[in-house]
């Protein structure tokens, strides 16, 4: 995984990608136990193009530069397949924004807070997010305190009281 | 009684979870690749298939 984040690194530097920060299963095992999963959910912020409409189209065609093609939903960058998700939202932008710096091995790389994983399993509230969630708030070293704030902020409160009083 | 035991093995088990919480990434990582292998076979016979992570461990 070292040489991927190596790879989205580079994409940052280049300014293909404004900022990028990893999410959903992976950026949730940073916090919690392991579990299966099979891709990297990858959220980035895209630089400003002149017809305004965000597009994933020049990630793509850079990694492909690099060797790396699609497949599916996903690019397989050095072993791992990677899906890049643009902030589509208030509180993805916040999230990517408020990001924090992790090292894995000798590389540094950027995971969204656990509050904003929380909240984000929160508003996507699948069935799978409503399981992880259980057990990332008892495993997550969470900042309660923040958390209700990013909960209030986006308009979050009430669906967190909901799954509370049902579990 | 019955209920000590119980509490033991929640706690226990509890316990082990967040050790596992806390391990460095790259051994998550690991673990995960592990998991993935052992799923293959069982995914397989479903007629479904996902790639195991090929990429190298950090030395």
């Amino acid at each position: 995984m070292e040489a991927t984040l190596q790879i989205l690194n580079e994409l940052e530097a280049d300014g293909v990608i404004s900022r990028y920060a990893i999410g959903g299963a992976i950026g949730a095992i940073f916090y919690m136990e392991p579990f299966l999963t099979y891709d990297l959910d990858v959220f980035v912020l895209l630089p400003k193009t002149p017809g305004g409409l965000p597009t994933l189209s020049p990630i793509y065609e850079a990694l492909k530069q690099r060797g790396f093609d699609a497949e599916g939903e996903c690019v397989l960058i050095k072993g791992m397949p990677v899906q890049f998700l643009p902030a589509y939202n208030s509180l993805l932008e916040e999230a990517l924004v408020e990001a924090r710096e992790e090292s894995y091995a000798d590389t540094t790389t950027r995971v969204l807070r656990p509050e904003h994983l929380a909240a984000i399993m929160v508003q996507t509230g699948r069935d799978k997010d409503r399981q992880r969630f259980a057990t990332f708030m008892e495993e997550a070293p969470l900042d309660a305190a923040y958390f209700q704030e990013v909960l209030a902020r986006h308009q979050l409160t009430a669906r967190f009281n909901t799954w509370k009083t049902t579990h | 009684m019955e209920n000590n035991a119980l509490n033991l093995a929640l706690a226990s088990k509890q316990q082990r979870r967040n050790e596992l919480a806390r391990m460095p990434m790259e051994q998550k990582l690991q673990a995960i690749v592990t998991l993935q292998q052992m799923a293959a076979p069982i995914l397989r016979k479903r007629g479904k298939t996902r790639p195991v992570w090929t990429f190298l461990p950090p030395a």
